[in-house]
């Protein structure tokens, strides 16, 4: 069972390694070096000007320590078919899971400082803190993600699986009381918090033969996110995306048609109704628009405006090939250049909207008009480069 | 001549699949495409849609070939494939206006067809549902509906019985009875030989990417010398030989 697991861990690190590949190839990756080079640059802006007679950062970080666990799942790399081929082998699952968990925690605890590490900074700032404390905090949050996962371990036990509300309770409130403990009252009782909660998991939660019904759910979730996140960046064929009717925006839907054209048609209903796309494509929306509000500094702000306008387009781009895999699109008598061009009326409505939004949140809360304008001078710029000459280029490299 | 396939080698990848593969359809007649698994029957068929390009040989259609006029040469084809292909985001009603949209059919005047159908395969009351609520054998329906909506000349029909119940294949059947009267050259796949034997005016028998035999039934027995035969012991016979060779 033990080889078991390390030949899927290794099948996996394959696949991911695969997808990596594709990200980093991307010039996605650039926009994100950005942003997180803007985000750090705001941080470093944002710590002197803190200082430790504020009432809410002891709450920002306890907000921040309980947030952090939840990141880093228990991966068990199980698949559909297990319950299936794997069945009598029940006991010696106990020893394959022994292993997934020693992987996961190893993982997610690399998470876990890194996050502690983002936020110390801070801390140091706000609180008065000593070496060992620095220390106790560190080790006080890998004990709160070793607990997190051990919850996750024990919620894909035939004991304990139909208690969902407890396990989904416990993910929360555990982490929650450490970082009370260590926030409120000092980083040793946070420790001691912790030590306390981990030994008691241990002894009321005994027993965990696998329920593999939960096992396999647990275990799909969780890698549909891992190829949700990828499908950011390239496309995932698992990832089909699920479908909303959402009849309220069914006036968006004959906006974006070309009465006529089928391709637009396909691509406005398909737009529309696709949650991932268009999730995608509001999410990233909205997060311009938060960032432009809030980042007043001009210069930066142009260039995240700039930023977020190509994000959003080229993640739309990629859905000109949705369909590819139908034939019937191979069979109705229409042109590619007829597709081309449907595709790039509804890229270059879509981007003109997500710019207008962006420009106008950029406002900011400084009202800054003769700013605001030239930001929209900058974005139709932009939207017709994007549509114009950069979706040719990308459609070339599709269509090879 | 409706359809004339001529001599094609054609295949996915550079391994031919189909050696010189020739067969007609006529107007207002029902071919039958008759194999095993493997014997080239959907290879056939991806060359005729356009879906392939063949290596050497000739597809044509009432006249045109695909390379001269692709539009036209597709206009005058309906499909109903093997497994049936939706688009998740459109509802059933949406599939059929997008079919009418990409074909150039005029909605006044395909609706009401259309309506007809859907009743016949009693969906009239399921317009606005996503493929992801229909069973297979509503799916499959569906892609009837979409085919049989249009003016195609050509109606090619993949394996047509599996998934649908008794009463969907038999007004299947009528319909393409009904199309046959109009003018319409059908080709049909199937490893369903009784009902082809019944139905099918001429037969393309297919073994490793060859056409074996073809013609009517009282030919292949003659061909067979065998005059009592039904179209399943010529085709067991034809495809056991082909085994020991």
């Amino acid at each position: 069972m033990s080889s078991l697991f390390s030949q899927r861990r290794q099948k996996h690190f394959m696949t991911l390694l695969k997808y990596w590949r594709l990200v980093f190839n991307d010039h996605f990756v650039i926009a994100l070096f950005f942003l997180f080079g803007a985000l750090a640059y705001g941080y470093s802006q944002w710590l002197p000007q803190l200082n430790s007679h504020l009432w809410w950062t002891r709450w920002l970080l306890i907000l921040w320590f309980t947030i952090l666990p939840q990141l880093g799942r228990l991966a068990t790399l199980l698949k559909r078919a297990d319950p299936i081929f794997l069945l009598p082998q029940v006991k010696a699952m106990e020893n394959y899971l022994d292993h997934a968990y020693r992987y996961s925690v190893l993982l997610a605890e690399l998470i876990t400082i890194a996050g502690t590490a983002v936020a110390l900074p801070f801390a140091m700032t706000t609180e008065r803190l000593t070496n060992v404390d620095l220390i106790m905090i560190v080790i006080t949050a890998m004990l709160a993600k070793e607990n997190w996962l051990f919850t996750a371990r024990k919620s894909i036990s035939l004991r304990w699986s139909a208690q969902r509300w407890r396990s989904r309770f416990e993910y929360w409130v555990n982490p929650l009381i450490i970082a009370a403990a260590t926030w409120l009252i000092n980083p040793f009782a946070g420790l001691a918090v912790a030590i306390v909660l981990t030994l008691g998991m241990r002894l009321v939660y005994r027993h965990l033969t696998i329920d593999w019904r939960a096992a396999v759910k647990m275990e799909t979730d969780r890698m549909y996110s891992v190829y949700r996140f990828f499908n950011l960046f390239t496309d995932v064929p698992s990832v089909q995306g699920n479908v909303k009717r959402r009849q309220w925006l069914s006036w968006l839907v004959n906006w974006l048609t070309i009465a006529g054209h089928p391709w637009s048609y396909l691509y406005a209903h398909g737009f529309v109704r696709n949650v991932e796309i268009s999730g995608l494509v509001a999410r990233l929306t909205i997060v311009g628009m938060l960032v432009s509000f809030f980042v007043q500094v001009s210069w930066l702000n142009t260039i995240l405006v700039i930023l977020f306008i190509y994000l959003v387009a080229t993640q739309l781009m990629p859905f000109y090939e949705q369909y590819a895999d139908n034939v019937f699109t191979h069979l109705y008598p229409v042109s590619t250049e007829d597709q081309v061009t449907d595709f790039r009326q509804l890229l270059a409505k879509i981007t003109t909207i997500e710019m207008l939004l962006i420009v106008l949140a950029s406002l900011g809360y400084q009202t800054n008009w003769s700013h605001c304008a030239l930001n929209l001078v900058v974005g139709i710029i932009e939207v017709f480069l994007l549509v114009r000459f950069y979706f040719g280029t990308r459609i070339k490299k599709m269509n090879k | 001549m409706a359809l004339e396939v001529n001599q094609i080698v054609g295949g996915y990848s550079q391994i031919p699949v189909l050696h010189k593969v020739s067969f007609t359809v006529k107007p207002g007649e029902l071919v039958g495409l008759i194999g095993l698994n493997g014997a080239g029957k959907s290879t056939t068929i991806n060359h005729v849609i356009g879906l392939l390009r063949p290596f050497s040989g000739s597809i044509t259609l009432n006249g045109i070939k695909i390379d001269q006029d692709p539009a036209e040469y597709k206009r005058q084809i309906a499909y109903v494939p093997e497994a049936p292909v939706l688009y998740n985001e459109l509802t059933l009603r949406e599939h059929l206006e997008l079919t009418m949209t990409a074909y150039g059919l005029a909605p006044e005047q395909t609706w009401p067809r259309a309506h007809q159908l859907l009743k016949t395969f009693r969906l009239d009351n399921k317009l606005d549902w996503f493929p992801a609520d229909f069973s297979k054998g509503m799916k499959q329906k569906v892609m009837i509906c979409c085919a049989f909506m249009t003016n195609a000349k050509l109606l090619i029909v993949d394996e047509p019985f599996y998934g649908l119940d008794p009463l969907a294949v038999h007004d299947l059947l009528n319909l393409i009875e009904e199309r046959k009267q109009a003018g319409t050259a059908v080709l049909m796949s199937t490893h369903v030989l009784d009902t082809a034997q019944k139905y099918c005016d001429r037969f393309v028998l297919l073994a490793n990417g060859r056409v074996r035999a073809h013609g009517t039934l009282d030919e292949l027995r003659a061909e067979a010398d065998q005059p009592n035969e039904s179209l399943d012991d010529i085709y067991l016979r034809l495809a056991r030989n082909d085994d020991d060779e």
